[in-house]
C-alpha cells in the first residue's frame, strides 16, 4: 500500500503529454488523417506566430484608443474562447474526464492541482499562451511593470482554463440524464456559437461599433483584465491590481464550481438514469407509436424512417447537432447581410446556412457507428438502411436553410427570394442526399452518438480537420448546382413570362431528383461489397 | 482482539428516482475469504460493488474496509482496496504498460516497483507481447485484464470484481482464478459478483445471492447450498422457472429448409 503520490501535478503532466502524443500518432496513420493533422498543425503555427507578432506590436501598431479597445476584445476573447470554443472544436476530450482517476486515491485538491497543470498542456493551450506572452512582451514598456503585466496574464490563462474545466465538467454530469443532456447541448451550442460568431463577424465591424462593444466589456471582468494590460504598462499598478483581482474572483468562483462538480462526477462515474417513457397501446409496434410514426408504412423502410424520428426526438446529440447547425449557419449567412445591406437578394444566399449540417449528407454512414453494426449483422433490405439517413439528411440540411431564409425574408422583404430558395433548394437538397449516400463510404468518419462533451474522441487529431476539408468542397460543389439555378429563376422571373419560370424550376427540380435516384441506386449497389470497409473504419476503438 | 472481517456493509441503500436499487444490505466478509455475490440481470449487484468502492454515493449506510469508513474518507479507504469495475472508462490512448505505469504512480509508489509489477502482471495475465499496444486496440477480454492488473498493482487488501470473468477465454480466465487464489493465500480478500454459479460455486468459500436489491441468502458456500447445486439454490431463491419459454410458440415451430 501506498500514501499517495509525491508528485501528482507532474503526474499528471506527464499523463497529458503521454496521452496527446499518442492520440497523434494512433490518428495520423491513414494518409487522410495525415492530411488533416498537418493542416491542423500548419493553422495553428500561423496563429501562434501571428498573435505573438500582433500582440507584440500592440503599442507600434495602434494609437492608444486601438490599443485599448484590442487589449479589451482580446482578453476577453481569450476567456470566453477557452471556455466554450473547446465544446464546439470537440477540444474537450477524454484526457480530462475525471471519472477515469475515479479509482484512484487522490485528494479533491491534488485532481484539481493536476488537471490545471494537464489543461496547460496541448497545442491549443500552447497557441493562447503564446498570444498571452506577447501581449505581456508587447506592453512591458519598463522592467518594473512585468511583475504586474505577469500577474495578470496568469490570471488570463487561470481563469480562461478553470472555466473551461468547470464548464466541460458541469455539462458532463448534466449529460447523463436526457433532459440534462439537452441542457448541456444546448448551453455548449450557444456558448461556442456565440464565440464562433463573434471570431467572424468581428471582420465586418466599424472600428466605431468595436469601440462601443469595447466600452460595455471594459465592465466585465475579462474586459478589466485586458485594461490591466493597458494600466500596468503605463505604471498605474494599484488600478491594473484591483482589475486583475476581479478577473481572479472569478477564476476562483470557477475553481470552486469545478471542485463541487468533480466531487459529484466522481462519486458518479456511470449513468443509473432509467427513463421509462409512457405506455402506449400494446397492438402497435413499438417504433410505430406516436402521431407521426404511427402514418408510415409497416416496412422496413418505415421502420428506418420512425427509427431515425425517434433518435432526433430523444437524443441530445442529435438535437444539438441539429440546433448547432442552425445556428452556425446562421452565421455565414450574416456575412451576406454584412456585406450586401438590406437588399431582397441576399436571400438567396441562405443556402450557406446548410455549411454546418453537411455532415448530415456528405458522411451519412459515419453518424451513429451503432446503427450500422446492427444493419450489417440484421441484414435489412439495401435501400430500406438509406430510406432513413437520407431523411435525416433532408431534414438536417434543409432546417438551417429554411430558418436563414424566412430570417432573411422577413428583413428585406424577399420572399420571391425566398420560394426560388425553397424550389432550387428542395431539388439539390435531395441531389446532394443521392451523392453523399453515394461517396459515404468513402469518406466515412464516426460520429458518435453522444452528449457527453468527454465522449468526443476527435481532440487533437485533424479528423476534424480533414471531416471540414471535405466539406468545404462538398459546399462548392452545391454553389455551382444551387447558385446558378437560383440566378436563372430570378432572371426569368423578371425578364420572362412566369410559365418560362414555372417550366425552368420543374426542370431544375427534375434534373435533381434524376440525380438522386442515380446516386441513390448506385449506392444501394455498391455499399454491400464495401460493408466491412466501413465497418472497420466505423470501429470505436480505431477511432480514439 | 482484531476484527476478522475485512469488509462489514451496513443497510445500503440507494434508489434511483423510484426504482429501489439496493434496498438495506449487510454484508460481512471475513478477512482471507473468496466472497461470491450472486443474483440475478439488475439484481443490484454492481450498484453494490459500486457503493463499496466510492464510485457511487449510498443514499443509506456505510462500509468499512478493514476497519475504515469508505464514506467517511474516501481518500484513506482508496488505498485499502482495488477495484475491478464493470464500466468505468479506461485511458484508451495510452499503451497497457504506460496506464499501469501511470496509475502506480497516482498511487505513489515507487517507480522501481512501478515497472517491476507491471512487467510481472503483464506477463502473468499474458499481455507482455502487448504491453506497446494502446488500450483502445485491446479486446474487451484484455481490457478485462488490464483492468484487474490495475485493480492489484498496489498490493491492496481487499479486491472488488464486477464480473471479471465474463468476455475472458478459458485460459486466461484460469490464469485469473489462480492470481486470485495466490491473492487470498497471502491474507487478501476478494469480492466478486457474477452470474455463473459454476465459477462461484468453484472458487468462492462464501457466498451471498442477491434479489431484488436485498440479500435472500448468505453464508458459507457449503451452508447456503444445503447439500444441492447452488444454481438450484439460486433459482428457487429468486424464483425463477422453466416454465416462461414455452409462451414463445413460434420458437419451437418447425423451420423450413432453405
Amino acid at each position: 500500500m501506498s500514501a499517495g503520490p509525491a508528485h501528482p501535478t507532474r503526474v499528471f503532466v506527464r499523463l497529458k503529454a503521454r496521452l496527446v502524443i499518442n492520440g497523434i500518432r494512433r490518428t495520423t496513420r491513414s494518409g487522410w488523417a495525415k492530411v488533416g493533422f498537418a493542416v491542423s498543425m500548419f493553422a495553428a503555427v500561423c496563429a501562434a506566430g501571428l498573435g505573438f507578432a500582433t500582440a507584440v506590436g500592440l503599442r507600434s501598431f495602434w494609437d492608444p484608443a486601438g490599443q485599448h479597445r484590442m487589449l479589451i476584445l482580446a482578453t476577453t476573447g481569450i476567456v470566453i474562447g477557452w471556455w466554450f470554443g473547446p465544446l464546439l472544436s470537440g477540444g474537450v476530450d477524454e484526457t480530462i474526464d475525471p471519472a477515469r482517476l475515479a479509482l484512484v486515491p487522490l485528494t479533491r485538491r491534488q485532481v484539481r492541482r493536476g488537471q490545471i497543470a494537464a489543461g496547460f498542456v496541448g497545442i491549443s493551450p500552447l497557441v493562447v499562451m503564446i498570444w498571452v506572452a506577447g501581449i505581456v512582451v508587447g506592453m512591458a514598456r519598463t522592467w518594473s511593470s512585468v511583475p504586474s503585466l505577469l500577474l495578470n496574464g496568469v490570471v488570463v490563462l487561470l481563469a480562461a482554463l478553470m472555466g473551461s474545466r468547470s464548464i466541460a465538467t458541469t455539462l458532463a454530469r448534466l449529460a447523463r440524464s436526457r433532459r440534462g443532456g439537452d441542457l448541456a447541448a444546448l448551453i455548449a451550442v450557444t456558448g461556442g456559437s456565440t464565440v464562433f460568431a463573434g471570431l467572424q463577424l468581428i471582420r465586418f465591424v466599424s472600428p466605431e461599433q468595436l469601440d462601443s462593444v469595447a466600452a460595455v466589456l471594459r465592465w466585465t471582468p475579462p474586459g478589466m483584465a485586458g485594461e490591466a494590460f493597458e494600466l500596468a504598462s503605463a505604471g498605474r499598478y494599484g488600478d491594473a491590481l484591483w482589475r486583475t483581482g476581479s478577473l481572479a474572483l472569478v477564476a476562483l468562483a470557477s475553481g470552486w464550481w469545478w471542485s463541487r462538480q468533480l466531487d459529484l462526477l466522481l462519486i458518479e462515474p456511470s449513468n443509473n438514469n432509467t427513463v421509462r417513457l409512457a405506455d402506449q397501446d400494446a397492438s402497435t409496434p413499438a417504433i410505430f407509436g406516436g402521431t407521426l410514426r404511427r402514418r408510415l408504412p409497416r416496412t422496413a423502410s418505415g421502420a428506418a424512417v420512425a427509427r431515425e424520428l425517434i433518435y432526433l426526438a430523444r437524443s441530445p446529440g442529435r438535437r444539438a447537432a441539429l440546433l448547432g447547425g442552425t445556428v452556425l449557419g446562421l452565421v455565414y449567412v450574416a456575412f451576406f447581410v454584412g456585406a450586401f445591406g438590406n437588399n431582397p437578394t441576399v436571400v438567396l444566399s441562405a443556402p450557406i446556412a446548410m455549411l454546418f449540417a453537411l455532415q448530415y449528407a456528405s458522411n451519412q454512414l459515419g453518424v451513429d457507428p451503432g446503427a450500422f453494426w446492427l444493419e450489417v449483422s440484421s441484414g435489412p433490405t439495401r435501400r430500406a438502411r438509406w430510406v432513413g439517413r437520407q431523411l435525416l439528411g433532408v431534414i438536417a440540411v434543409l432546417v438551417p436553410v429554411i430558418v436563414a431564409g424566412l430570417i432573411l425574408a422577413v428583413w428585406t422583404g424577399g420572399w420571391v427570394e425566398f420560394g426560388i430558395v425553397m424550389v432550387t433548394m428542395g431539388g439539390a437538397t435531395m441531389s446532394m442526399i443521392g451523392v453523399g449516400s453515394w461517396l459515404s463510404p468513402l469518406f466515412v468518419t464516426p460520429v458518435p452518438d453522444s452528449g457527453n462533451p468527454f465522449g468526443s474522441r476527435q481532440a487533437m487529431s485533424g479528423t476534424g480537420c480533414s471531416a471540414a476539408i471535405v466539406g468545404m468542397l462538398y459546399l462548392v460543389l452545391i454553389g455551382v448546382l444551387v447558385a446558378p439555378a437560383e440566378l436563372a429563376l430570378r432572371w426569368t422571373l423578371d425578364h420572362q413570362p412566369f410559365g418560362v419560370t414555372a417550366g425552368l424550376a420543374v426542370v431544375i427540380v427534375a434534373i435533381d431528383l434524376a440525380v438522386w435516384r442515380v446516386a441513390t441506386n448506385a449506392a444501394v449497389r455498391q455499399l454491400p461489397g464495401r460493408e466491412l470497409e466501413v465497418l472497420a473504419r466505423l470501429d470505436p476503438r480505431l477511432n480514439v | 482482539m482484531a476484527d476478522e472481517r475485512a469488509v462489514v456493509v451496513r443497510d445500503l441503500h440507494k434508489a434511483f428516482g423510484d426504482k429501489v436499487a439496493v434496498g438495506g444490505i449487510d454484508i460481512d466478509v471475513p478477512r482471507g475469504s473468496f466472497y461470491g455475490l450472486v443474483g440475478p440481470n439488475g439484481a443490484g449487484k454492481s450498484t453494490t460493488i459500486k457503493m463499496c468502492t466510492a464510485l457511487l454515493r449510498p443514499d443509506r449506510g456505510d462500509v468499512w474496509i478493514d476497519g475504515q469508513s469508505v464514506w467517511a474518507d474516501t481518500h484513506e479507504a482508496k488505498q485499502r482496496f482495488g477495484v475491478l469495475p464493470d464500466d468505468l472508462p479506461l485511458f484508451e490512448r495510452l499503451t497497457g504498460d504506460e496506464f499501469l505505469t501511470f496509475l502506480g504512480m497516482f498511487r505513489g509508489l515507487d517507480p522501481d516497483v512501478v515497472t517491476r509489477r507491471t512487467a510481472e502482471l503483464l506477463e502473468v495475465l499474458d499481455l507482455a507481447g502487448e504491453a506497446r499496444v494502446l488500450v483502445a486496440d485491446y479486446s474487451t477480454g484484455m481490457r478485462k485484464k488490464i483492468s484487474l492488473a490495475a485493480a492489484i498493482l498496489h498490493a491492496p487488501r481487499v479486491l472488488f470484481l464486477d464480473e471479471p470473468f465474463e468476455s475472458v477465454d478459458p485460459v486466461s480466465a484460469r490464469t485469473i482464478q489462480n492470481l486470485l487464489r495466490t491473492f487470498c493465500a497471502g491474507g487478501g480478500t476478494v469480492v466478486l459478483s457474477s452470474h455463473v454459479m459454476d465459477t462461484v460455486e468453484r472458487l468462492c468459500d462464501h457466498v451471498a445471492i442477491v434479489h431484488a436489491g436485498r440479500i435472500v441468502r448468505s453464508g458459507s458456500v457449503d451452508e447456503v447450498r444445503g447439500g444441492r447445486r447452488l444454481e438450484d439454490v439460486f433459482i428457487e431463491a429468486v424464483g425463477g422457472g422453466a416454465g416462461s419459454s414455452s409462451t414463445i410458440d413460434w420458437l419451437a415451430q418447425d423451420r423450413p429448409t432453405p
